[in-house]
């Protein structure tokens, strides 16, 4: 049935005249997913801001009708060069040519190679698009994902007596439908299937485990956004609602705001991070005001031992979204909740104010079980919280911040700014207070954890362009936690320096040399001490990456990564060495990616952390550890101007071991592999 | 003996935490890295860049360290030019009249070039604890300032103490506009704890310029602001130890105007 449906929409497509274009991901947005992966242990499935630059790809930005919110959009562009551009062209009127931008203070040859895939000059009338452009102006785009890991882990297999852990096969499926006319329109289907969840069987008779839909429109008279089905909100600097990417620290040292769109549409597999239900934003003037309203189920473990409903509480909520036991299933949409919000916000040209309010309900009630590291975590059926939140350009400074309040009454306040000290020279500084109490479920402020709350730091960082071909880049963070967390069972702190030097000895060459020092504190077994105690972390990590494009097909990227690990336990190090080469076929649409690497790490403390180019749209991390060699081979195939396909293959080898993983996902032998196919059809 | 013992204490503590050397406030040389932010202060904690002060110069400064009245810091400096050359004198007193350190500091500069200067300083120190006696030191201090290219600078000093190892210590600057400067700086020799700086000084205005900065080994953070009124310049600012608290300080100078 899934099969003709996806012919069914092929055959549909076939009259259409648009054509696919991809691009990498930016190495900012890398750098994000591998220290978002390290720090959640999970690789994030969303995708949203990779699909808008390839949007962006094909609908280009017009750069003389842009507004701020279409700049930030990008997520190229600091406030800085975006507040640059636009006094730029306020003062000297539209840009003749798209060559300009090298006029605009701050736009340095590497920022404009970044944006030329995505913007226009050209046009210079605000277009006035109607319902019919709406509706037909855009890209439809059908994307079909399997994957499947060809050795089957122990939550697959059965005794003559037991039925597979796993209830469902070893496949991992991803389909979506979606229209897009970027910052105008876009509806379409999300439907996905983890490895191990049931298909069409069991609790999963509908098909997939997880449906996603929406329907989104922007920008339409003083409608600037409707949203309905799922979306998510993104509110000031993340202290009360941030859902979807946001930068952190990494190696784009100045990205430390968040910025864009309260609403956005959400297209992603990953099943914790959205609302389901109705959002609208509406623009008069200078003032814009946002009122939303959500109902959806969550997963979390809920206690039966009273079965009176009404006396009923969940003792944890899960965000991993997978349902492949019957202990996940169980899990599988025990919690409902209720969620409503607004924002009210003041947009002039200098600065923008906004307050903002947000309520969950959930039933059952969370009651988590107590522990000295969790007390002061959310509990309850309620949680009311509200924040305000600023950002100003004073001359070459941009102001930023926000202050939230939860209804227990304890606060988080993040205050930053940006300063382009000098044509050559930007710094940023941001400063944050989460107070231990402080509870919002969905919060994503900057900080050193992932958790906004429970901590206090200071972040400075400065970028020098030493010349023309040299890029030097830092920051230093020096936080604390007041509290009892994750590894740590007590009161706690640290601080993090990096350094990085980027060399561009021409526009195809790139040298990149990249060091991290950190000191912080971890419970960690110690010699003749049976207990875990708290104690002092040193580590590091350098990475050098050289990246070549020879020429028009062929391209080489080589890295090495070191990483080191000293405790009272002792000191450990790991090391990696991965060769990259990407071809391109002149008489055939076909492209070819492959790496290979080796590694080497004494403890999982060492491990390293690789983004790899998978198929689009796929964010893909390796975590190494252990010895042994990994390699992975892409393929690409542009059929025609409208169809795609990707095929890969990515086998990890270890060294001196008899199984991988643990839990029901153990292996037996010492090869992990994992085999991709993907199409895309636009139209 | 109430006051001796919580000093002794105070100083154990100083010491065991790696808070800074006694008579070295912290970020004090990063100006020497550039060719727009030299004043006297900076230039008596490297010989070479005396003959880069622009005239006639002298200055106080003082601070309470961790805001302990007892573990307070006071200096005088003057900076005088001599043809390609330029002379320097400091006094420096650290503590209180139950323990102190005391410093006497005479040093030369000399320009060799348009991009180098070198420079030489003499110091005698002292210290002494009420009820056991006073001891002395000489130190000799000399170093070389360059420019490498275009708007970086760097420089090296060594330090030779009497009964102390070879002491070493250098920096990068790196003056991004004649208003903006960042400067990373080490010290490091005879076995002790290498430390690492990073400073930032910015001239929001003419008048008023801010300053930033950061070591490890100790973790130590500082920042302030500069007021320039005329020939005066008047700096206030702060340190932070994550245990020992803040550093209030003060400078104040004068600097005869270029001609």
């Amino acid at each position: 049935m899934l099969t003709g449906c996806c012919w069914w929409l092929l055959s549909m497509a076939m009259p259409a005249t648009a054509r696919q274009q991809e691009e990498a991901l930016p190495a900012a947005m890398e750098n994000t997913l591998e220290n978002e992966t390290a720090g959640k242990e999970a690789v994030p499935e969303d995708d949203a801001d990779w699909q808008q630059l390839n949007a962006y790809a094909r609908h280009r930005i017009q750069l003389n009708t842009a507004d701020a919110a279409a700049l930030q959009s990008l997520g190229i562009l600091t406030p800085l060069l975006v507040n640059n551009f636009l006094t730029y062209r306020r003062l000297l009127g539209n840009l003749v040519s798209i060559y300009e931008l090298q006029a605009v203070p701050g736009f340095d040859p590497d920022i404009i190679r970044q944006m030329l895939p995505y913007v226009k000059v050209g046009d210079d009338l605000e277009p006035h698009y109607s319902w019919y452009d709406y509706l037909h102006k855009g890209d439809h785009t059908l994307l079909l994902r399997v994957g499947w890991q060809p050795e089957k882990s122990k939550g697959y297999l059965h005794t003559d007596s037991t039925l597979p852990h796993y209830a469902g096969n070893p496949l991992k499926a991803f389909v979506r439908y979606r229209y897009n006319f970027p910052r105008r329109a876009s509806w379409g289907v999300t439907m996905e299937k983890d490895a191990g969840e049931p298909f069409l069987k069991g609790t999963q008779r509908y098909g997939f485990d997880f449906y996603s839909a929406h329907c989104f429109i922007r920008n339409r008279g003083a409608l600037k956004a409707l949203a309905l089905g799922d979306y998510t909100v993104n509110m000031g600097q993340g202290l009360l609602n941030w859902q979807s990417q946001a930068y952190s620290k990494g190696a784009a040292v100045m990205q430390i705001k968040r910025e864009g769109e309260i609403l956005r549409p959400y297209t992603s597999a990953g099943e914790y991070y959205f609302f389901r239900g109705a959002a609208v934003t509406l623009e008069q003037g200078i003032w814009q005001t946002t009122a939303f309203v959500s109902l959806r189920r969550l997963d979390g473990h809920v206690n039966t031992t009273d079965t009176a409903a009404d006396m009923q509480t969940a003792t944890s909520l899960i965000s991993s979204g997978y349902h492949r036991s019957a202990t996940e299933m169980a899990a599988g949409g025990t919690l409902q909740q209720l969620s409503g919000g607004a924002n009210i916000r003041c947009n002039t040209r200098r600065w923008q104010a906004g307050a903002n309010v947000m309520y969950h309900r959930l039933t059952p009630a969370l009651e988590k079980t107590p522990a000295p590291y969790n007390q002061f975590d959310f509990s309850g059926q309620q949680l009311l919280s509200g924040s305000i939140d600023y950002a100003a350009a004073y001359r070459n400074i941009h102001f930023f911040g926000e202050a939230a309040l939860s209804s227990n009454g304890k606060p988080a306040i993040v205050q930053g700014l940006l300063a382009s000290l000098a044509p050559a020279a930007d710094m940023a500084i941001i400063y944050r207070y989460y107070d231990k109490a402080y509870q919002s479920l969905y919060a994503k402020g900057f900080g050193d954890g992932y958790r906004t709350a429970n901590e206090q730091g200071l972040y400075m960082a400065a970028s020098l362009k030493m010349h023309a071909r040299l890029r030097v880049d830092g920051y230093m963070d020096i936080f604390t936690f007041p509290w009892l967390k994750y590894r740590a069972s007590a009161p706690s702190g640290g601080k993090e320096y990096m350094a990085q030097a980027t060399w561009s000895p021409a526009k195809t060459r790139t040298l990149v040399l990249r060091y991290i020092f950190r000191q912080g504190s971890s419970n960690e077994v110690i010699p003749d001490n049976p207990v875990k105690v708290l104690s002092e972390i040193t580590s590091g990590s350098i990475r050098i990456i050289w990246s070549q494009q020879c020429n028009k097909q062929w391209s080489i990227r080589s890295r090495l990564s070191g990483s080191r690990y000293a405790s009272a336990a002792g000191k450990q190090q790991g090391w990696m060495l991965a060769q990259d080469v990407g071809w391109k076929c002149r008489a055939w649409p076909l492209g070819i990616n492959a790496r290979i690497a080796w590694f080497f790490t004494d403890s999982y403390d060492t491990r390293l952390y690789a983004y790899e180019s998978s198929v689009l749209y796929d964010n893909a991390v390796s975590q190494l550890y252990g010895s042994g060699w990994q390699y992975y081979i892409n393929l690409r195939w542009k059929v025609n101007k409208r169809l795609t396909c990707w095929a890969r293959l990515h086998q990890t080898i270890y060294s001196g071991v008899a199984t991988i993983g643990s839990g029901w996902d153990v292996i037996e032998g010492n090869k992990k592999t994992m085999l991709q196919c993907q199409l895309i059809h636009s139209f | 003996m109430k006051q001796f013992m919580l000093t002794l204490i105070c100083m154990q503590c100083i010491l065991t935490l790696y808070a800074q050397p006694l008579l070295s406030p912290l970020g004090r040389d990063a100006g020497n890295y550039s060719y727009h932010f030299h004043d006297v202060y900076s230039a008596n904690m490297h010989p070479a860049a005396l003959p880069l002060l622009p005239g006639l110069s002298a200055g106080i400064y003082s601070e309470r360290r961790f805001m302990l009245k007892d573990i307070s810091l006071y200096m005088a400096m003057l900076g005088i030019p001599a043809g390609m050359g330029a002379f320097g004198l400091m006094v420096a007193r650290f503590g209180n009249p139950l323990y102190y350190r005391q410093q006497v500091s005479g040093a030369y500069g000399h320009r060799i070039g348009h991009n180098v200067s070198t420079g030489l300083q003499f110091s005698y120190m002292s210290q002494a604890v009420q009820g056991y006696g006073t001891a002395s030191a000489l130190s000799v201090t000399g170093g070389t300032l360059g420019r490498l290219w275009q708007h970086v600078y760097a420089g090296l000093l060594i330090r030779y103490t009497q009964l102390l190892p070879l002491l070493y210590s250098g920096g990068v600057g790196i003056e991004a506009s004649k208003d903006c400067l960042f400067s990373a700086g080490f010290e490091t020799g005879g076995g002790t704890v290498t430390t690492g700086s990073v400073n930032m000084q910015y001239r929001i205005a003419s008048r008023l310029g801010l300053r930033l900065g950061i070591t490890t080994m100790p973790g130590y953070c500082h920042a302030g602001f500069a007021l320039q009124l005329h020939t005066l310049h008047i700096a206030v600012g702060t340190g932070f130890h994550p245990q020992l608290g803040f550093t209030p300080s003060t400078t104040i100078i004068w600097q005869q105007q270029e001609k």
